[in-house]
């Protein structure tokens, strides 16, 4: 047995225990800062970086100082900067190789600070998708002008209905004079009915005897036959005549009608219409509110990952192939469930631009489904630079991962503005020279469904337009009646998917606008219609009266008609008097 | 690589017991096939000083097996999956899961059960298979080795004259 044993083995081990203590009290701190450094990359996709780390064993705890995560999207700013950061650890449960941070205080948190050198990193995609200007609307020409449109060009452009009528009317007139010119060929005419009154006139001279009697009688009747035969044509002829003259006449009416309804019609189509006023605050303030919508829903979306839990089940995890070496740690029910990372309480204070501002941010952890407790955010600021004071109060309950839901709301209140463009548009040059602003916001995050609420209540409001930059009629109204505006409010209500939701505003500032420009509206209306309608009767008033003149062709024909019809009685009158 | 074949034969070649340099690359494989960081590790270690184990041999070993881990990472990946997830053991892991030392040893990482399963199961027949050729090496090879043309060649190369120089 002693040949196998080796004593100072034991020795050897323990000096290389000892040797591995020393190392990691020696080099815990440098360990643990690059630990957080590699994580936090790895977890924002940009560089994270600290300036120092410092360890205690007792209490458990540390201290991490000059923390700079880099904003993914802009290399050369922070997204976010801590000057300090302590914690307290909860030391037992270490060793089960969990997290647990009691208490942690963050001092001095900065927004978008310059970095001195780029926090990009190289496998990191370049993520320049721009969707603030993805998501704002874009400054297009978007006020009306009322530029009244040259009536020449519109009547140049489109076709008169009432002409193609009054074309295909003639055309139908003119075909129509032409069969019944050839009908009249093929009817009896003045030398038949010449002929019949020969006839007429030999019987009447022809001998009176018995032979001439029975001649008469047997001649008389068949002429008679004839000439009612010719005149029976003739009426027939001029029956059809009449009617078609009297649909001719009936269809000239109705094409009279034509121009009427082509001025409805092009005034619909090129007319002033207060439709494209109805939602002036949207216009004006849209492309602003917009972009801060988008960065907020991007930032969301950046941070929600972080403190999510990722839904899966056992057979994704078998389907995802672990970094080669690292493995996959499977999880089994504990006796008293921990999360592996919890932060129970954190104390904040944020600097930004107006001032500081403090509070309290409880049980941050992926595992919200082991603590049974969502996140609560509780921030507060008074006597800021520019606020009276502001207020956020916010939850972000990933309890039941299936049925998520994020709520903010909170207050700014006394916030003073001073030159603010509301808009820069080449149509219209508009400004808030100064206002106090109260806001209420409230939103609500359920799975990916958003809806929120923005009240601003605007008063003590100077707002200032330069007229030498607005060009229209309608930009310089607007800005007249926007300069007697003292107070107003806004409502901002944004509805739906989070990829593609609603943005809706509406303001008081609406009515202002409209009526301001309404009485504009009306004059201009009237003046086009007015012009548009003279126009359209000097187009059409010289083809409708020909169309008229057309039909004398016919009356032409029906005089003729009735005249031989008239012969053919006259005959017919004299014939009877010999029966 | 000519240095640690030179010295593989100086351990071979050497009067320790082939017990001995058996049971080390077997240690070794535990302690390489297995993370670094795992506490069995340290268990491994005292065992390894405590006990008569040739270091040397223990030591190439880890470094030869620790090569191989690195290829055999996802052969214990999927082995250490299919063990954790096995529900008739899954009362046994729930259990282990909540002693804080067992935790500690990170028994629930399937790289970790993975290769700790492999290298304990191939433990006794890797011994027995290296007591078997070291025997068979020092009785036979040796001396036949000696008498041929490649040894006359071998022995004129750089990899004799490190096993010279490390004889020294």
């Amino acid at each position: 047995m002693k040949k196998w044993i080796r004593w100072q083995g034991i020795v050897a081990f323990l000096v290389i225990i000892v040797v591995l203590l020393g190392f990691f009290f020696l080099f815990a701190d440098t360990l643990v800062k690059k630990g957080i450094e590699a994580a936090g990359t790895k977890a924002v996709g940009a560089k994270v970086e600290l300036a120092d780390v410092t360890i205690s064993l007792s209490p458990a705890g540390g201290e991490i100082k000059g923390l700079q995560v880099t904003n993914p999207s802009k290399p050369m700013e922070n997204a976010v900067e801590v000057a300090s950061i302590r914690f307290l650890l909860d030391a037992p449960n270490l060793f089960q190789r969990k997290i647990v941070i009691k208490e942690m205080g963050a001092d001095g948190v900065l927004f978008n600070t310059q970095r001195k050198h780029s926090g990009a990193v190289k496998t990191q995609e370049k993520q320049s998708k721009k969707t603030e200007s993805q998501k704002a609307l874009k400054k297009e020409k978007w006020l009306p002008t009322f530029d009244i449109k040259d009536i020449q060009s519109i009547l140049q452009k489109e076709k008169l209905v009432t002409l193609e009528e009054v074309k295909k009317l003639e055309a139908e007139i003119n075909q129509g004079q032409k069969t019944f010119e050839k009908k009249l060929h093929s009817l009896p005419n003045r030398k038949t009915f010449e002929q019949y009154k020969v006839r007429v006139e030999k019987l009447q001279s022809g001998s009176k005897g018995i032979q001439g009697i029975i001649g008469k009688a047997r001649d008389i009747p068949k002429l008679k036959t004839d000439i009612e035969k010719d005149i029976n044509k003739i009426k027939n002829a001029e029956k059809d005549l009449n009617k078609t003259m009297v649909n001719l006449k009936k269809r000239i009416k109705n094409v009279s009608q034509g121009p009427s309804k082509d001025f409805h019609r092009l005034k619909k189509k090129y007319g002033i219409t207060s439709q494209g006023l109805g939602n002036m605050t949207g216009l004006i303030f849209g492309p602003e509110y917009s972009v801060w919508v988008t960065k907020g829903l991007y930032w969301y979306g950046k941070l929600r990952p972080i403190l999510e839990q990722s839904l899966g089940n056992e057979g994704d995890e078998e389907a995802k192939e672990p970094e080669r070496g690292k493995g996959m740690n499977i999880r089994f029910k504990e006796d008293i469930p921990v999360p592996d990372f919890l932060i129970k309480n954190a104390n904040i204070s944020l600097e930004i631009p107006a001032g500081e501002i403090a509070g309290e941010i409880k049980n941050i952890t992926k595992d919200q489904h082991i603590t049974g407790l969502p996140l609560t955010c509780e921030l507060s600021g008074k006597k800021l630079e520019k606020f009276e004071s502001i207020y956020i109060n916010g939850t972000f309950n990933h309890v039941v991962p299936s049925r998520t839901e994020e709520r903010i709301k909170g207050t700014i209140a006394g916030y003073r503005v001073q030159d603010m463009p509301l808009s820069d548009s080449e149509e219209l040059s508009l400004a808030l020279k100064k206002a106090r602003v109260d806001i209420n916001f409230q939103a609500s995050i359920k799975g990916n469904h958003l809806d929120s609420n923005m009240t601003f209540n605007l008063s003590s409001v100077s707002l200032s337009s330069d007229k030498t930059k607005n060009p229209n009629q309608v930009s310089k109204a607007i800005g007249s009646a926007l300069a007697n505006v003292s107070s107003f409010s806004v409502s901002a209500k944004i509805i739906g998917p989070l990829n593609n939701y609603d943005v809706k505003l509406t303001s008081d500032l609406d009515k202002v606008i409209n009526k301001a420009i309404y009485g504009l509206v009306r004059q201009l209306q009237a003046d086009f219609q007015k012009r548009l309608n003279k126009e359209i009767v000097a187009k059409t008033n010289g083809p409708l009266k020909s169309l008229t003149s057309d039909l004398g062709g016919y009356n032409q024909i029906k005089k003729e008609l009735n005249n031989r019809s008239n012969s053919g009685k006259n005959i017919l009158r004299d014939l009877k008097k010999l029966m | 690589m000519i240095d640690m074949i030179a010295k593989l034969l100086k351990i071979l070649n050497s009067d320790a017991e082939p017990g001995q340099i058996s049971i080390a690359f077997c240690f070794a494989m535990i302690a390489g096939l297995t993370p670094l960081y795992s506490l069995h590790n340290l268990f491994v270690l005292l065992i390894v000083l405590l006990f008569r184990v040739n270091l040397s041999g223990f030591i190439l070993g880890w470094a030869i097996f620790s090569g191989c881990a690195y290829l055999l990472d996802p052969v214990f990946h999927r082995l250490g999956y299919a063990v954790l997830t096995m529900s008739s053991l899954e009362a046994l892991w729930t259990f282990f899961y909540n002693i804080v030392l067992l935790r500690l040893e990170n028994f629930n990482n399937t790289v970790v059960m993975g290769s700790f399963i492999i290298s304990i199961l191939l433990f006794l027949p890797l011994y027995f298979l290296l007591n078997f050729l070291i025997q068979k090496y020092r009785t036979h090879f040796i001396g036949w080795i000696q008498k041929t043309r490649i040894a006359q060649i071998i022995k004129a190369s750089k990899i004799y004259a490190a096993y010279q120089g490390l004889m020294e």
